[in-house]
């Protein structure tokens, strides 16, 4: 299911549903207000991914966190390194793109199996998420709240949700 | 667990106080990263700044998306019979902690089926929550609504690197072969923890928001009287809050869940659920976002 199919099906369904083309454009601009804040900001997060993978900025961080990491502990360590690289880039697909070639070759170093790192990777990528604005922006718009209102509560889901998965990855 | 809706309280006052916008946090971010890449890396400041202009733009299939999903996510929601099924979900919770559970529960589920429907339903469902249940926390409400794309969504049916590495042809295959999606989200492990999450922190966000004390007597006899009573809501409660927009847009810098009278505060175990469980000076703080 690719996002092109999802966004296929949305739109059938909305011509389906809404029966009236003048009634589903007016919803349709209800709903550009929503996308608004990611409109703006997503040229930015393309920017620091671009500065990250021109740089090779991850390779540099990835490299440390390897070093620290025994076979046993590894998909810990990715854990963590992808949900840093998440602040800075909170977006799962583009982002495996710059951080797998590494944190690939060095799991196989160590002798990780695959299907543990590609999981851990995906874990990771989630683990920043709730103190991220990015994702949040149409839900804020809807809200009429701003980031800082809910980032309290966020921070300690967040906290709370790294001990519990970071526990799971130990322990596996 | 008064003890995390203590620190939930703390922290909101914080980050109420020193973080900046979602769009500062953008630009802070970029900065970060130059100085990090200058700093650590072999790029020089000229070459950073031509990364940063070659990115801007080299995900803008994936910027457009993203913003389809939005919009035509809308669209299918706002659609006549979705919207009427979204109200009536809306009513079912039967106070402002059932509200939270639901929202979170809803984000997370839906988070695991596809991370463009967990998005477009919360920010649909939060306004209809919080017009059904002017007493909610809002910002909790809110909160929960984003622990779809904050927990869950790349554990589940979207979770676009385990996707990418199952398919065919994809750019890593030579390096690390296909691995199927049984082995990574459909693994025992994966699908374990996924609904440990999903339970967890949909019973978890509850002692978020803070328990008035139980032992304050005004509280105890307005719990007693309303356990008592209909389900009219007190006047405080009805006719602005219902009718007037989602509450608590502004609020202060102290967060209108602390006490005396908690926003969504249940006064004893029991009544949590039921609508007016809660001071109607409460309920009018709830409504103002404001102390």
């Amino acid at each position: 299911m690719t996002l092109n199919v999802v966004n296929f099906t949305y739109l059938m369904l909305g011509v389906a549903l809404h029966g009236r083309a003048s009634r589903l454009v007016a919803s349709a601009e209800e709903g550009m207000k929503l996308a608004g804040g990611v409109v703006l900001q997503f040229p930015f997060y393309a920017g620091i991914y671009g500065i990250i993978r021109g740089s090779g900025l991850t390779e540099v961080i990835g490299r440390a966190f390897a070093e620290a990491a025994t076979a046993r502990t590894y998909p810990l360590f990715v854990y963590w390194y992808s949900g840093l690289v998440n602040y800075f880039v909170p977006s799962g697909g583009s982002k495996w793109a710059i951080e797998a070639p590494y944190i690939l070759a060095a799991g196989d170093l160590l002798q990780v199996a695959k299907p543990k790192i590609v999981l851990a990777y995906a874990w990771g990528d989630m683990l920043t998420d709730v103190i991220q604005p990015f994702w949040a922006l149409p839900l804020l718009k809807a809200a009429r709240l701003d980031f800082r209102h809910i980032l309290g509560y966020a921070m300690l889901v967040f906290i709370l949700y790294a001990l519990l998965v970071s526990l799971a990855f130990w322990l596996a | 667990m008064d003890f995390l809706g203590r620190i939930a309280l703390a922290l909101t006052r914080w980050s109420e106080r020193w973080v900046p916008s979602s769009f500062v946090i953008a630009i802070l971010l970029t900065f970060l990263v130059f100085v990090l890449a200058i700093a650590l890396t072999s790029a020089t400041a000229l070459q950073c700044v031509t990364f940063w202009g070659d990115g801007f733009w080299e995900l803008l299939s994936f910027a457009m998306q993203m913003t389809l999903i939005m919009v035509s996510g809308y669209v299918v929601a706002a659609s006549p019979p979705v919207d009427r099924a979204l109200t009536r979900l809306a009513r079912l919770p039967r106070g402002p902690r059932s509200c939270v559970m639901l929202m979170a529960f809803l984000s997370m589920a839906l988070g695991m089926l596809h991370w463009g429907l967990s998005i477009v339903v919360s920010a649909l469902m939060v306004r209809r929550f919080a017009r059904h249940e002017p007493r909610v926390d809002y910002r909790l409400l809110v909160t929960a609504g984003y622990l779809g794309m904050g927990l869950t969504w790349h554990a589940g049916l979207s979770a676009s690197a385990p996707l990418l590495v199952a398919t065919p042809g994809h750019f890593l295959e030579r390096q690390m072969g296909i691995v199927p999606l049984g082995q990574t989200i459909f693994s025992p492990f994966n699908l374990i923890l996924a609904f440990i999450v999903l339970g967890v922190f949909t019973l978890l966000i509850l002692s978020f928001t803070r328990v008035p004390d139980e032992r304050s007597p005004s509280t105890q006899r307005s719990s007693w009287r309303r356990r008592h009573e209909t389900e009219t809501p007190s006047p405080a409660t009805s006719p602005r809050a219902r009718l007037g927009p989602p509450p608590p847009v502004r609020p202060g810098p102290r967060p209108p869940a602390s006490p005396p009278g908690s926003t969504t505060g249940p006064p004893s175990a029991g009544s949590w659920a039921r609508p007016g469980s809660c001071g109607s000076s409460s309920t009018s703080m709830a409504t103002d976002g404001r102390q």
